[in-house]
């Protein structure tokens, strides 16, 4: 399957080296594109030009960038003993007649460690897969980049294979916080305007349903001033991924004989993390985990170091920061399922986490508990089922559903 | 890796036959005293045993020596029971709807390590108090750690009828 183009997009360009797509790329990368303009980009924009966006803002290239978000090591196994062993299941499920039901649904699951966190904690692709009417195929990779996802193209051969009635991605984490990225897209004076010089996060926020989240302003105004232009940049990049992802998927998905007719893709944003190198040993045994994940597997490098390093030092303004960026990507998030669930309609659900997890509810700096990982689970899987209307839109805000776990 | 249950399966069975075969051939001789018992035995019944066993003999081996042996071979048996214990109690783990019993289970994987460790303990003390028996000589009992490694082992398989039973119950969401 070729994923080049978006459905009901305006194409303004047919290969590299146009110069009006040239143009809006260069004003994104200074975040001085236009909400319309980048409209327009993300109409003709293709695989080339994600990799060009990507290297100018990095400032590396390609190699270097695929090198650094390529999952290795010890990660990559414990990362595939897991999907072996769903797999497997997935498997014995198929063979067994599973897609005789109408009742029964089978799931492709691409995503990073909110998917596949490397064995010991219980996920939401694992509490997905406990229900019976689910068989669960999983790409998902603790540590994986959206942009990994996109480039290497695994859940494109496996829509192929599998045809799906459920598709499930979660991104972008890793490329905001992976390799102490974070700290290229802050800015350390807390003097920045990059906010008000971006159109496309301004209309996110005015557009956002701050009734069902709330926004504190406070907190949101005091972390947008330590963004950078990389960051807004980053965020459309983002917008412009995910419309490419999503966008191939239901170009094959609009009437009926189409490939993916009735799929349904599910995004996933994240809860505002909570930058800390706390290693919070604790009397509770039932928590033994969380001082051992804290004390080997990474806690304090994603967040808490690279905003030192830049000379952050201020727990609040750190949280302000990251709160500021994850209220901005759930709304980028929720925008992409508004704008294809506009012209192919109800294909798009999003599950909002944020303030889902107690500050008391984090593994580590980046996932939460499994009890929260299988509280947003559950609205997950009540989306598959349509046993819950949505929030609002296709949003489903998880803080809203079972207040009891 | 994905065969890692199947292999410890096939480990502890093999292991228990050997077991098996050794406390048949040497039953008939039978002191009365089978090499399990040691481990739970204090200061002056562990030394009584060793001496027991020092002075039974089989086609010219003490059963000291098949003891040691025996204690050898067990270290193939912690392998084998310590990861299917948190083999199985993962599995369950992610089968696992419940939150309370799920973190139950997450606490089974550190016990079953833990008791496996354990195990490697006593079997050291064991092996230090069979390579040095004389006759009269102190005897350093593993009960210590024998005692909180079957109080692990058994509060692991608790938890596991915990989660069978509570599977039973239907409408769990």
């Amino acid at each position: 399957m070729y994923i080049s183009k978006q459905p009901q997009a305006q194409k303004i360009v047919t290969g590299n080296g146009d110069p009006e797509k040239q143009n809006l790329i260069d004003l994104l990368l200074l975040n001085r594109i236009g909400h319309k303009q980048l409209q327009r980009l993300q109409g003709g924009i293709d695989a080339d030009d994600l990799s060009d966006i990507i290297q100018r803002i990095y400032d590396l290239n390609e190699k270097y960038i695929l090198k650094l978000s390529a999952v290795d090591g010890l990660l990559r196994k414990l990362n595939d003993i897991k999907n072996e062993w769903r797999n497997d299941r997935f498997k014995k499920e198929i063979k067994h007649k599973f897609r005789d039901s109408s009742n029964k649904k089978v799931i492709l699951a691409e995503g990073d460690s909110w998917f596949n966190y490397p064995v010991i904690l219980t996920d939401i692709i694992d509490r997905i897969s406990m229900d019976k009417d689910f068989a669960v195929y999983s790409l998902a990779a603790g540590g994986d980049w959206l942009l990994n996802m996109l480039s290497a193209r695994n859940y494109v051969e496996q829509l192929s294979v599998i045809h799906p009635d459920v598709f499930l991605i979660s991104g972008g984490g890793n490329d905001l916080v992976g390799s102490a990225r974070i700290a290229a897209v802050v800015d350390p004076q807390g003097a920045s305007m990059e906010f008000d010089k971006c159109e496309f996060a301004k209309y996110l926020i005015e557009n956002a349903h701050k009734d069902k989240v709330p926004l504190d302003k406070n907190r949101f105004d005091k972390g947008v001033k330590h963004l950078s232009k990389d960051f807004f940049a980053l965020l459309m990049f983002f917008h412009l991924q995910y419309y490419f992802l999503i966008g191939g998927i239901l170009r094959n998905a609009r009437k009926k004989g189409d490939k993916f007719y009735g799929i349904k893709i599910i995004t996933q944003g994240y809860d505002y993390v909570q930058p800390s190198f706390n290693k919070s040993f604790g009397l509770n045994p039932l928590l033994w985990y969380v001082p051992f994940i804290r004390s080997f597997l990474g806690h304090g490098t994603w967040l808490k170091r690279p905003l030192q390093l830049r000379g952050i030092l201020n727990d609040d303004v750190q949280k302000d920061i990251l709160y500021a960026m994850i209220y901005l990507f759930n709304e980028m998030m929720i925008n992409i399922g508004r704008l294809f669930n506009e012209t192919d309609c109800c294909h798009v659900c999003h599950i909002d986490s944020r303030g889902s997890i107690p500050s008391n509810g984090w593994t580590d700096e980046l996932h939460p508990r499994p009890e929260y990982f299988m509280k947003t689970a559950r609205i997950f899987i009540d989306c598959i089922k349509e046993t819950q209307s949505p929030t609002y839109e296709h949003v489903y805000i998880v803080n809203q559903f079972y207040s009891e776990i | 890796m994905k065969n890692m249950r199947t292999y410890l399966w096939a480990l502890l069975v093999i292991v228990i036959i050997a077991f098996a075969i050794q406390y048949t051939y040497l039953g008939i001789y039978s002191s009365g005293y089978n090499f399990g018992t040691i481990e739970l035995a204090g200061t002056s019944e562990g030394a009584a045993i060793l001496q027991n066993w020092y002075n039974s003999k089989v086609d010219s081996w003490s059963l000291l020596d098949y003891a040691r042996a025996n204690t050898y071979m067990d270290f193939l048996f912690i392998i084998a029971y310590a990861g299917l214990l948190c083999s199985i109690s993962y599995h369950l783990m992610q089968r696992e709807k419940h939150v309370f019993i799920n973190e139950l289970l997450r606490w089974c994987l550190p016990m079953s390590l833990l008791a496996g460790f354990l195990d490697f303990v006593e079997n050291g003390i064991l092996l230090f108090d069979m390579h040095h028996f004389q006759p009269g000589h102190i005897f350093y009992p593993s009960m210590y750690v024998s005692y909180p490694k079957w109080i692990l082992s058994g509060l692991v398989l608790f938890i596991w009828i915990i989660s069978f039973t509570a599977r039973l119950v239907p409408s769990r969401k």
